[in-house]
């Protein structure tokens, strides 16, 4: 009956089917390789790798500034650029390309700034306060692929860069 | 994204994934599965149409699948090869009353769902009842009784 006992029984039968025995071991050897796949889209996912975690997450500190945003992130899906600002008497003006912006839609930005203008082909924001402050933009991406662009916070440049899964 | 591109994209991954998990995956739907099957389609459903509620996404939408599932069976009666590698084949899991285990293993079938199988269909006691059991390309699982079995 079987070859060995390892391989899969090879049987004849009265019965008037077609097993089509060959092509039944590859669908098994291609359902195994399936459920690797299957798994490995779970853990990478689960690792940020198409966004909100580990592997996407950065992080650019240039003097009192920090930038956070997610360099691999999901077409249609929010996404948050934090913009944290130690030290900063003046507020804060941070702009943006508007190339850049223009592959996203902003939802909305927190706290709403005092004054936006459009200069030199880019958008800028202004916002007042002092110490400690916290701007979050949360953007809509609108395009799949690579995106990069430079932020401009209080006349420092952060450049970043996102790939954006369909 | 265009949503034919969204529909065709959306039903080869399940597809997919429903071919993977083999064919016993939906056979036997228990009250779990079906919550879990709830909360795919749910899934699917935002992935399908994103924001977009107007009818006009909606009737290209169900144009999609519907024709995307008519080609798949155009193509499965048109080549045998498809047919096969999408569907699989007819698999005979139990031989003269002698359970064929590294079949039953490949297929995710154990003894208990033939005899329930035999059970149900045939009112059968044994194994030892069963001529030939087959799992069929749905999943199901077909129970041929023993000649001193038949009724």
């Amino acid at each position: 009956m079987s070859k060995n006992k390892h391989s899969v029984e090879h049987i004849k039968t009265q019965l008037q089917i077609d097993e089509h025995m060959s092509m039944q071991e590859r669908g098994w050897k291609v359902q195994a390789v399936g459920l690797y796949f299957i798994f490995a889209l779970v853990l990478t996912a689960a690792v940020g790798l198409y966004g909100d975690g580990l592997i996407s997450a950065r992080k650019i500190t240039n003097g009192h500034v920090t930038v956070e945003y997610q360099r691999q992130y999901r077409f249609q899906a929010r996404m948050e650029i934090k913009v944290q600002l130690q030290n900063s008497t003046d507020g804060a003006m941070v702009s943006f390309p508007t190339a850049y912006l223009k592959k996203f839609e902003v939802a909305s930005i927190v706290p709403q700034p005092n004054e936006n203008k459009f200069q030199d082909d880019r958008v800028h924001y202004l916002f007042k306060g002092s110490d400690g402050m916290s701007i979050t933009f949360y953007l809509i991406p609108q395009h799949v692929g690579n995106i990069n662009g430079s932020i401009q916070v209080n006349n420092k440049e952060f450049d970043i860069n996102h790939f954006i899964f369909p | 994204m265009n949503p034919v591109i969204r529909g065709v994209a959306v039903y080869l991954f399940v597809y997919v994934i429903f071919r993977i998990l083999g064919k016993r995956s939906l056979a036997e739907v228990t009250t779990f599965d079906f919550v879990l099957l709830l909360i795919i389609s749910e899934t699917t459903t935002d992935a399908l149409i994103g924001e977009d509620y107007s009818l006009m996404a909606c009737f290209v939408m169900v144009c999609t699948l519907v024709g995307i599932d008519y080609l798949f069976s155009l193509l499965k009666e048109k080549s045998k090869w498809f047919q096969i590698t999408s569907e699989g084949a007819p698999l005979v899991i139990v031989d003269h009353g002698k359970p064929l285990v590294k079949r039953m293993e490949k297929s995710k079938v154990d003894e208990e769902d033939v005899l329930e199988a035999a059970r149900e269909t045939h009112g059968l006691e044994r194994m030892d009842d069963i001529k030939y059991a087959v799992l069929e390309r749905d999943g199901t699982i077909s129970i041929i009784p023993n000649a001193k079995d038949k009724r």
